[in-house]
């Protein structure tokens, strides 16, 4: 197993409502989470423009080992800002389930078909390498998501990520989904999980189990609603249910690291979970 | 009470009493009865307690249905103080007993609590001598801590069919993973879970989530009102005090708080784009926040609730002050500091 963590605290985790970080900010958190030999940084939301746009260049800037990337909707608008930031990896977000597609987006599956491929089209014409994000893919129809997998996959992107946007998975739909999209499609598969029923830890490490290459998590947890796939306790579980050491068996540095964070985080830090 | 999951009826066991870190000789018995009544209320069908809190609590709710925990022969004079629909004894502590302890007990129906690792050794006694002293009627497996890709169905039926008992699941939550397994255990034939209020802290399986999740990812139908959630959360905080973190799920009193503005649209369209159920299915409401991630609409929307007229706000310079002060203050805008900034932004003022 080589699993990879993408740390999304700097975007899903500052989507938490009550939660602001500044460039200042921004900047300390993404040296921390580098420091913690992480795979790769989702630094935020360039298409937010202003202050968020700016910190997003300057943590290109630091030339971090961490992959730095930022999130897109499926807009060439959004992705030229991406551009503009000089990021790693441009991330672009398609709603996936009928819900999202319908209820959101007003849309169909042919438009969103038709829209992802313009978008790849214009990254992959930049060079940039492309991750897209299956939104809501646990409550999507999976011929649907095989569908976006293949189409995206011939257009050159290697991985997709595979979102329980509502946090409604359990571990065995989890390894059916994954190992269904890694058997119609050579497709690297990042899980993206919510903790709405207390399940992100166990759906996260059923799709390490089914084999998923990476996994989303934030500092303490924090994100959307009540939250996300905790750093801190994943790469302990993982450690403890698989020998994968992904803390060079030094877990206390882990935490004193992820302590500064909370510390810059200050939103509710008595309330974080230690 | 109870929950059917695909048909098949569940109890619920909670055990908060026994595992919640109070001073049990100061219990207060007004609190207690507060907490069980609302635990009943949300459909527990058995509150397990132990010989301390059947001495130290003055009288508990008789309406409710219990079970008493028992290690030694001493406990057995909470038998005359209550009426309990089970013994639960461990299984490292069965042989223990005394004749005359043994004798007591044999008109009550006993669930045996056995760690998942010593399950064989039940099977290896091929006399079933602890069959033949003690009721059994259940057996209750502890200390799974990881999910089961497959099933736990054999497991459970084995048991089931070789000594005619039904079956308790009681997760271990060290690895975060007591509601997955809860609710797989349930639809692999489980009769009873084993629960504890906020159990995250405890290292057991929470009951608020694995009702909630039962409920909705699961379609069981709970014979309880998940309504009386944020009841039992204060009467839990009053009874323990222990505050709930503010994003445990189901509890925690930020789930329901959203700012985004690509989470704003999406709910003013359809709140199942990025809710997993409605706020007031648990007794709570959905609130919107204003702060950094705020977009126009959202901004617009919020002015609106505060009867505040943005007919000649120039939004775009008024959501990017709205952004660096949110910023600056490291959190949302709170809605009378909103009113105030709204004055200098608005040109009719």
């Amino acid at each position: 197993m080589n699993t990879r963590i993408v740390d999304t605290t700097l975007r899903d985790g500052e989507q938490k409502a009550g939660i602001a970080f500044s460039m200042e900010d921004k900047v300390e958190i993404a040296k921390l989470i580098n420091a913690m030999n992480i795979f790769q940084i989702e630094a935020g939301i360039p298409a937010m423009g202003g202050d968020e746009k700016e910190s997003i260049k300057e943590i290109v800037k630091l030339g971090l080992k961490s992959k730095i990337s930022s999130w897109n909707r499926m807009s060439i608008k959004d992705i030229h800002q991406s551009m503009d930031c000089g990021v790693d990896i441009i991330h672009i977000s398609v709603p996936s389930s009928d819900i999202q597609i319908q209820s959101k987006l007003g849309k169909n599956k042919s438009w969103v078909i038709d829209n992802l491929s313009k978008c790849i089209t214009y990254a992959t014409c930049k060079e940039y390498e492309i991750t897209v994000g299956l939104e809501d893919a646990s409550r999507a129809d999976m011929d649907f998501l095989i569908e976006i997998c293949k189409l995206v996959f011939e257009m050159g992107v290697k991985r997709v990520r595979y979102a329980d946007t509502v946090g409604i998975l359990c571990p065995r739909k989890t390894v059916y989904d994954i190992k269904k999209i890694m058997n119609e499609v050579p497709i690297e598969i990042e899980a993206h999980m919510h903790n709405d029923f207390g399940m992100a830890m166990a759906n996260s490490m059923a799709a390490v189990d089914a084999g998923a290459q990476y996994v989303d998590c934030t500092i303490s947890g924090i994100g959307e609603r009540a939250g996300n796939c905790n750093f801190s306790r994943f790469v302990k579980v993982l450690y403890e249910l698989t020998g994968e050491d992904l803390f060079s068996k030094d877990y206390k540095s882990l935490i004193r690291k992820e302590e500064n964070i909370k510390h810059i985080i200050k939103y509710g830090i008595e309330h974080l979970v230690v | 009470m109870s929950i059917l999951v695909e048909e098949s009826k569940k109890l619920i066991i909670d055990r908060t009493l026994i595992h919640m870190n109070i001073d049990i000789q100061a219990l207060d018995s007004y609190k207690v009865v507060k907490f069980l009544k609302l635990l009943y209320g949300l459909g527990v069908d058995l509150i397990e307690i132990n010989s301390d809190i059947a001495s130290n609590v003055k009288e508990l709710p008789e309406d409710l249905n219990y079970m008493l925990r028992m290690n030694k022969d001493s406990d057995i004079f909470c038998l005359n103080k209550y009426k309990f629909d089970y013994i639960v004894i461990e299984y490292k502590n069965i042989l223990n007993f005394s004749c005359k302890g043994v004798s007591k007990l044999k008109n009550n129906k006993v669930m045996l609590e056995i760690d998942i690792e010593n399950l064989d050794e039940l099977y290896l006694d091929e006399n079933n001598k602890i069959f033949s002293m003690f009721n059994i009627k259940c057996i209750r497996i502890k200390n799974i801590s990881k999910y089961n890709l497959k099933s736990f169905t054999s497991l459970i039926m084995d048991l089931k069919t070789n000594f005619l008992v039904k079956v308790d699941i009681c997760a271990d939550n060290k690895f975060y993973m007591g509601t997955a397994i809860t609710m797989e255990a349930c639809v692999d034939g489980a009769d009873f879970i084993t629960t504890t209020f906020n159990g995250e802290n405890y290292g057991y399986t929470p009951l608020e989530e694995i009702i909630v999740a039962l409920k909705v990812i699961k379609k069981g139908i709970l014979h309880g009102d998940l309504k009386l959630l944020p009841a039992a959360s204060g009467a839990y905080t009053e009874l323990t005090g222990e505050a709930i973190y503010n994003m445990k799920p189901v509890l925690g009193e930020d789930i329901f708080k959203y700012e985004s503005g690509i989470h704003v649209d999406g709910i003013a369209k359809d709140s199942k784009t990025y809710e997993p159920y409605e706020p007031k299915e648990i007794g709570k409401e959905r609130k919107m926040l204003i702060g950094k991630h705020s977009g126009r609409k959202a901004v617009m929307v919020k002015l609106k609730e505060l009867n505040v007229d943005y007919t000649f706000i120039n939004m775009e310079a008024f959501l990017s002050e709205i952004r660096a002060e949110s910023i600056k203050l490291k959190r949302n805008i709170l809605d009378y500091e909103l009113i105030e900034m709204s004055r200098g932004f608005n040109n009719f003022y």
